[in-house]
C-alpha cells in the first residue's frame, strides 16, 4: 500500500480568524501549543477527534483543513 | 519545550545523577582513571538539586486551565514506555540466566564473582532499574527533538 501524507491548512485558517496565536488555537481544543507547533509543520498527525476540534474551532469541514494525498 | 520536555530533561539528569553516585559509592573511582571523581561529584551534586528544583518549580506552576500532557506526549511516551520495557525484559532475563549459569559453575567461575553474590545481583538491578529510566526518558526526549 502506498504512503500518504496528510496536509493542513492551520497556519492559514488562524490568520484569517483574527491572527489567532497556536497557544489560543491550543487553549480552544484542549492540547499544548508544542502540539499544534508540530501538527502545522506535519510532524505530527492529530488524532481524528483532535483534527475535528480544530476544524470546528475554525467553523470549517474537515476537508478544507486536513487533506490526505498519496 | 513543552513541561513534559522539561520533566524528561530533568528526570534524565536526575537517574544519570543517582547512577553516577550509586557507581561511586558502591565501586568507587577507577584506578586506571585519573582521579576527577571530587569534579564529578559537584557536577552530578548541581545536576540533582537543580533537577529537583525545576521539578518542583513546575509541579507549583501547573495551570488548571491548560492541559500539561496531551496526546502527543502520551504518545511520545508510549515510545518510551515500549524501550525502557524492551530493556528491562532483556536485563532481566540476562541477569536470571547468569544466576542460573553461576549456580552450574559453583563458586570457582569468574561468573559466580560477578554475578553470583546476591549483593552484586542487588547491585546489577538497582542499575537496571535507573538505566531503564534512562532509556525511556532519552527515548522520548529523541522524539521532542525530533518534533514529534
Amino acid at each position: 500500500m502506498e504512503e500518504g501524507s496528510i496536509h493542513n491548512q492551520i497556519r492559514k485558517l488562524r490568520f484569517m480568524h483574527g491572527e489567532m496565536t497556536q497557544q489560543e488555537l491550543a487553549d480552544k481544543v484542549g492540547v499544548t501549543r508544542q502540539t499544534i507547533n508540530a501538527i502545522e509543520a506535519a510532524k505530527y498527525s492529530p488524532s481524528l477527534e483532535l483534527a475535528f476540534k480544530i476544524a470546528h474551532a475554525f467553523d470549517k469541514p474537515l476537508e478544507e483543513v486536513f487533506t490526505y494525498e498519496i | 519545550m513543552s513541561k513534559q520536555e522539561i520533566l524528561s530533561w530533568t528526570s534524565i539528569g536526575f537517574s544519570f545523577s543517582v547512577v553516577f553516585f550509586y557507581v561511586l559509592f558502591v565501586f568507587g573511582w577507577p584506578d586506571f582513571l585519573p582521579d576527577y571523581s571530587d569534579h564529578f561529584t559537584k557536577i552530578f551534586f548541581n545536576v540533582f538539586w537543580i533537577a529537583m528544583a525545576v521539578e518542583l518549580i513546575i509541579g507549583l506552576t501547573e495551570s488548571k486551565n491548560r492541559p500539561n500532557k496531551d496526546e502527543r506526549d502520551d504518545k511520545i511516551e508510549a515510545y518510551g514506555h515500549k524501550y525502557a520495557y524492551s530493556f528491562l525484559m532483556v536485563a532481566i532475563v540476562f541477569m536470571l540466566a547468569q544466576i542460573f549459569l553461576s549456580r552450574i559453575f559453583g563458586h570457582e567461575g569468574s561468573q559466580y564473582v560477578l554475578f553470583g553474590q546476591p549483593n552484586m545481583i542487588f547491585h546489577a538491578l538497582f542499575l537496571i532499574l535507573f538505566t531503564s529510566s534512562i532509556i525511556k526518558r532519552g527515548t522520548m526526549l529523541y522524539h521532542y527533538r525530533k518534533s514529534f
